[in-house]
């Protein structure tokens, strides 16, 4: 399946993995749709990358602006054929020193947030019998690591609502997609540890190749999961 | 990843997914040994493998069989050279209630799904961790995931080989060699024949989805190790 002319919404597409994939699709003339929530940040990085790849500043945690980009890329491109949840947060903080605001903002942004984003595209999806809905998940949600309680929590809920989503809407010619990646060199880790293990983690490029190819495989075809991790270890 | 010119090990390749990969491979240039039970469908491999640009190497092996592994093993890197793509496939299954299967059914798919694939891991991941490169992929089943009436050898050897897949991915990703576990749904091979299961055919996986995904796992960038990937068919029965 080729992504020529296809109508792609990447959330948290200002960096890292959501950026990556933007950079694959633009390159396979799709119409790519990034959101983020820093609107001048998010227009610094669309200019620098094709005319194809379109800024549309959107707070996933807003139930109001979700609904309202998803209404405007219906308006401008059309019905959207891929969404990408990759928007997502988190702390590196053990239980004890993890704030409440904390836990509420990461649950906001990474299960609030695919939720929203679901249920502005699934509607379409389902009327016309296709689309695919991408959930950049992680190994959090399926192996325990330390200072992460509140982020894997939130990761495993999304691996169990993306689960529940694909049951639902089985036979329809919607797939459910979870990719769930290992360390990758993002900005969602902290500069040193960047640093450190800059050759062991996985490129944001290594991660969107799977997703490329998960979404792009036969319809008849639906690739549910992909662990990815990086072949030299875990940090 | 340049595939052209590799060496692969292929088990149970004369038949569904097996087959198909063996196939597919030949086409991108990768020599293949093939290898499974069936002698007279393996003849019939190498017929349509015909022209293909890989050279196949075939042989008569029961995976659970120590020795015979062995000697195809040697047999292959003798005459395709070192193998760096090894993909454990056979596989066997009975499909009863608990209540009435027999003791050596349960030994026959264990002795298959389980002892076979950690004896092809076995023979062949010294040489890929010496050579610090190589895929191995697994062709487990979501059977691996979830059990199912009926499912009591069948479903317990495919978990089993996850146990296996996980641990020695542990024990050698560090040397850049891959383990690969596909959890395919239920798939139009000849697997189904002669048991009391009867998917529709045109709404499961065809041999051919699940090569294509793991041809994509193979080729996919080498820092990342799809450690494991499930497909289903998008429009099921």
């Amino acid at each position: 399946m080729s992504l020529e002319g296809k109508v792609i919404w990447i959330t948290g597409g200002r960096s890292g993995i959501g950026k990556a994939v933007a950079e694959v699709c633009a390159a396979q003339n799709a119409h790519v749709i990034l959101s983020s929530r820093d609107a001048d940040a998010l227009r610094a990085v669309a200019d620098t990358m094709p005319a194809n790849v379109h800024a549309l500043p959107c707070d996933v945690t807003d139930a109001g602006q979700v609904q309202a980009a998803a209404l405007r890329i219906a308006q401008d491109f059309g019905a959207v054929d891929i969404l990408v949840n990759n928007a997502g947060s988190t702390v590196f903080k053990s239980f004890i020193e993890t704030s409440i605001e904390e836990f509420d903002q990461l649950h906001a942004t990474n299960l609030r947030g695919p939720f929203l984003c679901s249920k502005a595209v699934l509607p379409g999806m389902l009327e016309r019998g296709e689309g695919s809905i991408v959930m950049i998940n992680s190994m959090a949600a399926l192996n325990v690591f330390p200072n992460s309680s509140v982020y894997s929590a939130t990761k495993s809920g999304l691996k169990m609502l993306s689960d529940c989503v694909r049951n639902e809407v089985r036979g329809s010619g919607i797939r459910v997609i979870s990719i769930f990646p290992g360390a990758t060199n993002t900005p969602i880790w902290p500069d040193k540890v960047r640093e450190k293990h800059a050759e062991t983690m996985m490129t944001p490029g290594d991660v969107a190749h799977a997703v490329i190819e998960s979404c792009t495989t036969s319809s008849r075809v639906m690739i549910e999961e992909i662990s990815l991790q990086p072949v030299g270890g875990a940090l | 990843m340049e595939f052209k010119g590799k060496n692969a090990l292929v088990t149970g390749a004369s038949s569904g997914i097996g087959r198909e990969i063996t196939l597919a491979l030949l086409r991108t240039g990768v020599n293949v040994a093939a290898c499974a039970r069936s002698q007279y469908r393996l003849e019939e491999l190498r017929e349509s493998a015909a022209g293909l640009e890989g050279t196949l190497v075939i042989g008569g092996v029961d995976v659970s069989d120590e020795d015979q592994l062995h000697a195809f093993v040697e047999k292959a890197r003798m005459v395709l050279g070192p193998l760096s793509i090894v993909i454990a496939n056979a596989g066997f299954g009975v499909f009863k209630p608990l209540m009435e299967m027999k003791t050596e059914e349960f030994d026959q798919v264990m002795a298959t799904n389980v002892r076979g694939v950690w004896l092809t891991a076995r023979e062949t991941v010294p040489e890929m961790v010496a050579r610090e490169e190589g895929d191995i992929v697994i062709i487990s089943s979501l059977a691996g995931k979830n059990g199912f009436a009926t499912g009591t050898a069948y479903s317990a050897s495919k978990f089993a080989v996850r146990g296996i897949a996980q641990s020695l991915m542990h024990e050698i990703r560090q040397h850049n060699v891959r383990v690969i576990t596909v959890f395919p749904g239920s798939t139009d091979t000849r697997f189904f024949d002669g048991t009391p299961m009867s998917p529709n055919r045109e709404k499961i996986l065809t041999s051919e989805d699940v090569s294509d995904v793991v041809l994509q796992a193979l080729h996919s960038p080498r820092r990342a190790l799809p450690s494991e990937i499930d497909i289903r068919p998008a429009n099921p029965k």
